[in-house]
């Protein structure tokens, strides 16, 4: 047993080199990319170096980018974060004959797992893969069926909420305009409001003076006293109390003068709350109009929707970009798209022991109707439930999907025959 | 933010009734130990003395028995002579012990027997770790005390007279006193101590000479390096769980391990002590210009203690491991990352994380579930709604060579037609309350519990049968256990635990072996893993309650730690000193349990996790979820860089588990495991050794870009794992440490197995290839090991394991083996990475292999610190001699 071993391991020496580097086509890379590899150097694709061609696939990872080793494990350490980005640069590559091409991590590469369906990514006879991918290209092309239906279904829909959206939009600017509008005139109202109020404040303010100096004999002139002396100050102007000069002078009473101030005040005081309220509201609208409701307004006709289901024994409602509760709770007020047109963030819910305050992120998926389903809290206090809606069906989607499994001709969508028309849209 | 511990529900030591005795005994200056060894009473026999000590005043009288064993270790016992109660003796920690014959000599008038000497009046004990250098002395302060079991006064009026007498007796003695505080019952809280046996405490001092600096006695969120205690409260060993525990305090926290390490720098020796009690224990601490002064106590149980003489520390914890075993060797996953989280809430959770990680391309080996995913929190069972079907869960994740653990915690919900609490009837298997014989009952997490008497044998017999495949529904051979809470933890009980009085198996009281609870619990769970399958497979178990020995049940984590800086930094001290007294598979939960850790945080966390030896994620309910794949792709990519990392390193890291299993070396080591003599270690703690061979320091501070990197004294130099930089053989140096890198640096004069792939769980490495990291010391050479064997099994026990050593000298590698045994593996090695090689250029290596010669390439790369030169693939096989030559 000893021996044999150490004859398989020396040889492996020569059958890695032979197997892995006489390569017609290089394993773990698609057709369109071979060439890159084909030359008699090989230009490691990001890190830049050059080695001699033998080295790629020889199972000894020489780039520093982990390049030259599509079809093995040698480099699955190395891997850099842009592997990660999507779409997928690198990694090994299953054709899948049968099935849908893909690329996966090279750590799966001969670590016992079939990941291909081809089991082209179990090659060194650890595990024995079978093909399993016209099985699963079946499935899969039913399941694709199905999304294509569900995804043309709901782009009809989709278009009716677009035409609605279309209307709703200018009614929102509309309401902005009028706001504006509403909003200047009372700005208007309001400077004439207090130059009014400010003459009547210096007319108080005398007042306010001669009812201090002269109280005495204010009360006395009240008291209609008609004696020797009320009728020598009647008759000469030089011994005429203040407030009787005051009168004479601008044509009010005292008392008057003052009510005149309080009014003043009061209108400038009303116009001001009046023009605060009126700005929130502007705000509100500007806010809304600047919400995003998808590159085609899709979204728009949801708001101030409401949709509620119930799970474990509560009731869920969403207000769409609005607001989530859970029976009587807050659970947040629409914060933003977390991801844009597929994941709405609602944030600032009733606090939680321990937790913080509520929160929601709701996934926007495909559906011909609206509804929300599938609440769940996967920590404490921060919720996830999903809205399906047709706004979030996609012609396009639909279309590369028929494109990247071939069925253009042999699908009939939903027998109905009105859906092929709306393709280009 | 991580809010404070609620200290009103723990007892400080002035709520203790014998550690306010204790301390008062100690306190009084100048008074000396009324206790005499009765000469004429020594009896020596080979390998033991024995001797009668008399309390002077009371005329009480005690046996001494000291026994000698091999490997510089002695046994001190003192008990009563004619005892009123059968003190408690801590049982099924000790191994089988090997006794050696003392060597008489004499030395003046006193009892020198080469490692101790014995001092007669008053009675002293001093312990040599050679005829020369004396390292301890016991009771060399008079601190010595056993309060002898006695029958309670009669009535209440006789016990002032007699009070008043003894006051007057006090005040003219020249001896320490005992007070009778608290003798013979105590109250806290709501809660009311009978203590029917009243007063039993056991107290002595020790003084370590020429010492500046001890360690253990875990577990405390504190310095490594013990401080004084002088001004605070003792150290305090009781398990207890203690919520949102806080940084640098004495308070008693979930383990207990009554062991304490001493060095001394000068003759570089080191000494231990070991404090074989589990009851309820304080110790208190003092430094002094020429030693550390510690004095001991415990509420009841024996007087048994254990010195063991070194002198250096890897012979301390060898002695220490005869004592009370080594680390059970983990099964390889095992020592991979964990992830968990108070919880993974239903089947469909469990797929879309375990999914998840696949997507990311990050790896995990187990996936763990918390409390939630049983029916009604009754433990062995599945919650069937959330859990349809466990069978298929645990299989899909086997699929992929992953793992689950479930919980399952020792307080048994009552409820009848559950059948753990219906077995636990049957065979009336309880914990009894104070009268001996009615069941006690305690709130938990299912609410009203009782706990099943895991003291003795018939109920860990009983729980391990519980394991078998066809009791516990729907496990599987993947499927491994947690136990949780098992200090025991009782909402509704005195400082959240257990009343004192209650009884144990053999009318033991639970005050008599409290400590030991939770080791029994991990035990018995080890036990039915172990049982479970024919197959003889490792178990894997996790404890948070632990005791001295626990080492050879699994792993045990520091419990609920929050998510802050602190309890990071805290970490490493923590688990140093958890390392050194014995359990090296220990960790603390990554991102810190309790509350919501920034995204800088969770990453430095992960990458001291990914070196520290049990590495876990875990979380709080409360918690936001934090899987290492819902971040950025930057902290995510970081994140999946430190836990590689942990995966590349396996082979070292199985190794050292393969040095801990065999002969009690820490796994996670201080500097002075290695450097002994450098004193300057000796209060490090925020940096440490994994093996010999790797210097780790991580980040443990927010906004940190540098850090600090002591390097020891008796080093030869160092290289960075990253930049292959060399450092200097001692000192402080200034290390880059961007949020992107883990100082950790590789010793020069070592060899470091490695495997470079990534995947996505250690099973998937079980063919993948090694790569050797040489470390070039000043003479141009090098030594390292791997071990291996299949991971799984018990057949390395046999003969089924290999333990290679790697040698460079003289532009030579060989690979060669020490040991016997043998395992089969056609892994070969793909990579030879040299650091520090002076020589001309490396451009080829013949490898020769029985016969066969082969050649490949060297080539060279550039480093900070001059070229590296790589064999690129040698293709040697692992399991093999080989040798290859350089030119």
């Amino acid at each position: 047993i000893v021996m044999k071993s150490i004859i398989c391991g020396v040889l492996l020496l020569f059958v890695c080199n032979v197997v892995l580097s006489s390569n017609e086509k290089l394993f773990g890379v698609p057709d369109k990319e071979q060439s890159i590899y084909a030359g008699e150097l090989f230009t490691c694709r990001e890190s830049g170096e050059k080695i001699r061609n033998e080295m790629v696939n020889d199972d000894f990872c020489d780039c520093l980018d982990g390049s030259d080793e599509p079809g093995t494990s040698a480099c699955s350490n190395v891997i850099t974060l842009s592997t990660y980005e999507e779409p997928r640069q690198k990694g090994f590559y299953c054709k899948n004959q049968g099935h849908k091409s893909i690329f996966i991590a090279n750590s799966f590469v001969n670590d016992g797992i079939c990941d291909c369906c081809d089991g082209s990514d179990e090659y060194s006879g650890h595990v024995e893969c079978k093909n399993t991918c016209e099985e699963r290209g079946k499935l899969e092309l039913s399941r694709v069926k199905l999304e294509i239906q569900l995804h043309e279904r709901g782009a009809n829909e989709k278009l009716k909420m677009i035409e609605e959206a279309k209307l709703i939009r200018p009614s929102l600017q509309q309401d902005l305009d009028e706001s504006k509008e509403k909003l200047e005139k009372l700005r208007t109202n309001l400077i004439e409001l207090e130059e009014k109020e400010a003459k009547a404040k210096a007319l108080a303010d005398i007042a306010e003076e001669i009812h201090d100096d002269d109280y005495d004999e204010y009360i006395r002139e009240d008291e209609e006293v008609d004696d020797e002396e009320g009728r020598l100050r009647r008759e000469d102007p030089e011994r005429m109390s203040n407030q009787e000069k005051f009168e004479k002078e601008h044509g009010v009473t005292l008392v008057a003068a003052k009510e005149a101030y309080k009014d003043a005040k009061s209108e400038v005081k009303t116009c001001s709350r009046g023009i605060r309220d009126e700005e929130n509201r502007m705000e509100q609208f500007e806010k809304l109009l600047n919400t995003d409701f998808g590159l085609m307004d899709e979204f728009l006709p949801l708001r101030g929707q409401t949709f509620s289901t119930r799970a474990g024994g509560y009731n869920y409602e969403l207000r769409v970009f609005e607001s989530a509760t859970q029976g009587s709770t807050s659970l947040g007020n629409w914060d933003s798209w977390a991801t844009k047109y597929s994941k709405m963030s609602y944030t600032g819910g009733k606090r939680c022991w321990g937790a913080g305050e509520r929160e929601v992120f709701v996934t926007v998926e495909c559906g011909v109707t609206t509804e929300i389903s599938e609440i769940d809290e996967p920590s404490t206090c921060s919720y996830t439930m999903v809205l399906k809606t047709p706004a979030a069906c996609s012609f396009e989607y639909a279309q590369e999907l028929r494109a990247n499994y071939n069925f253009e001709e042999e699908l009939d969508v939903d027998g109905t025959g009105n859906v092929k028309s709306s393709w280009f849209f | 933010k991580v809010d404070a511990v609620d200290r009103g529900r723990f007892k400080t030591c002035s709520r203790s009734g014998f550690c306010t005795r204790n301390r008062e005994f100690a306190a009084v200056e100048d008074a000396l130990s009324p206790y005499d060894l009765l000469e004429d009473s020594v009896s020596i026999s080979a390998a033991r003395i024995t001797a009668d000590l008399i309390h002077k005043e009371n005329g009480e009288k005690f046996l001494l028995v000291i026994s000698n064993y091999q490997d510089n270790t002695l046994r001190i016992r003192i008990t009563e002579k004619a005892p009123l109660h059968k003190r408690y003796e801590v049982g099924g920690v000790l191994g089988n012990l090997q006794k050696q014959n003392f060597d008489q000599q004499a030395k003046g008038d006193s009892l020198f027997f080469g490692n101790i000497q014995i001092i007669t009046s008053p009675f002293e004990l001093r312990f040599f770790s050679d005829p020369k250098t004396e390292v301890l002395r016991a009771n060399s302060r008079g601190l010595f005390n056993i309060e002898h079991y006695r029958n309670k006064p009669e009535n209440n009026e006789n016990n002032e007279e007699n009070g008043v007498t003894e006051e007057e007796n006090k005040n003219k003695s020249k001896y320490r006193q005992m007070s009778d505080h608290d003798l013979w019952e105590e109250k806290f809280q709501s809660h009311s101590d009978s203590k029917p046996r009243g007063p039993s405490s056991v107290g002595m001092d020790f003084s370590f000479f020429g010492s500046k600096n001890v360690y253990g006695i875990p577990e405390h969120a504190s310095s490594f390096s013990l401080k004084s205690t002088k001004g605070t409260d003792p150290y305090r060993l009781y398990n207890l769980d203690v919520f949102e525990y806080e940084l640098d305090e004495t308070m008693a926290l979930y383990g207990s391990i009554p062991l304490m390490i001493s060095t001394q720098a000068d003759k570089a020796t080191t000494s231990a002590v070991f404090w074989l009690n589990a009851a309820e224990t304080w110790v208190d601490i003092d430094h002094k210009e020429d030693k550390v002064d510690t004095h001991w106590f415990s509420e009841s149980g024996a007087l048994d203690f254990f010195v063991l003489l070194g002198p250096t520390p890897k012979d301390i914890f060898r002695q220490y491991a005869a004592l009370t075993g080594t680390q059970e060797l983990p099964p390889l996953f095992s020592i991979a990352y964990h992830q968990c989280r108070w919880n993974y809430k239903d089947q469909e959770d469990v797929a879309t994380v375990d999914q998840k990680f696949d997507e990311y391309d990050i790896p995990y080996d187990v996936l763990w579930l918390d409390i939630e995913h049983t029916d009604e929190k009754k433990y062995f069972t599945w919650d069937s709604n959330k859990f349809p079907a466990p069978k298929e869960m645990l299989d899909s994740l086997a699929d992929k060579g992953r793992h689950m653990v479930t919980i399952v915690d020792p307080h048994i919900k009552r409820s009848s037609g559950y059948s753990i609490f219906d077995g636990g009837n049957e065979r009336d298997l309880w914990v009894k309350k104070s009268d001996g014989s009615s069941t006690y009952e305690g709130h938990c997490w299912p609410g009203s519990s009782s706990y099943l008497d895991f003291s003795s044998e018939e109920t860990r017999k009983y729980w391990a049968d519980q394991f078998a495949y066809d009791k516990y529904e729907h496990s599987t051979p993947s499927l491994f256990i947690w136990n949780d809470m098992n200090e025991p933890s009782v909402f509704n009980g005195p400082e959240v635990t257990m009343q004192k009085d209650l009884i144990h198996k053999g009318n033991v009281e639970h005050r008599d072996l409290h400590n030991q609870f939770g080791a029994w619990v991990h035990q018995a769970t080890q036990e039915g893993l172990v049982a479970r399958d024919p197959e003889s497979r490792r178990s894997f178990v996790l404890s948070r309650a632990f005791f001295a020995g626990s080492q050879k049940y699994g792993a045990i984590w520091t419990g609920d730690n929050g998510a802050d800086w602190g309890h990071l930094e805290a970490s490493i001290p923590m688990l140093l000193s958890i390392s050194v007294t014995g359990i090296s598979f220990c960790g603390a939960d990554v991102g810190g349990f309790f509350g919501n850790p920034n995204e800088e945080l969770l990453i430095r966390w992960y990458q001291a996790g990914a070196y520290q030896p049990f590495f876990r994620a875990h979380a709080h309910l409360d918690t936001k979820r934090r899987e290492p794949f819902l971040y950025s792709a930057e902290t995510s990519g970081l994140i999946r860089q430190a836990i590689r990392a942990r995966y590349a390193l396996l082979p070292y890291w199985y190794s050292c588990f393969y040095h801990a299993s065999n002969t009690g070396i820490p796994v996670m080591r201080p500097l002075w495991v290695e450097y002994p003599q450098d004193s300057k270690s000796f209060d490090i703690e925020d940096e440490y050794l994994i093996g010999s061979d790797l210097l780790v320091k991580p980040v443990t501070k927010s906004n940190e870009n540098t850090v600090s990197v002591y390097f020891p004294e008796g080093s030869d130099g160092w290289y960075d794992t990253l930049t292959y930089e060399s450092y200097p053989s001692s000192g402080h140096v200034q290390v880059d440490a961007p949020l992107s890198k883990i100082p950790v640096f590789q010793r020069a004069g070592s060899i470091v197995p490695r495997k470079q792939r990534a995947r996505r769980s250690s099973s998937q490495m079980e063919n993948d290839p090694y790569t050797l990291i040489i470390a070039l010391d000043s003479k141009g050479e090098a030594h390292g090991e791997l071990y291996f064997d299949d991971g799984v099994s018990f057949e390395y026990k046999k003969s089924s394991r290999n333990h290679r050593q790697f040698q460079f000298k003289n532009n030579e590698i060989i690979s060669y083996s020490t040991d016997s045994a043998f395992m089969e593996s056609s892994v070969v090695i793909e990579r030879i990475v040299i650091l520090g090689y002076k020589g001309a250029d490396l451009t080829k290596a013949q490898i020769s292999q029985q016969g066969f010669v082969i050649s490949a390439d060297v080539f060279s790369s550039p480093s900070p610190s001059g070229p590296v030169f790589t064999v690129k693939r040698p293709n040697a096989l692992a399991a093999y001699d080989w040798k290859i030559e350089l030119h």
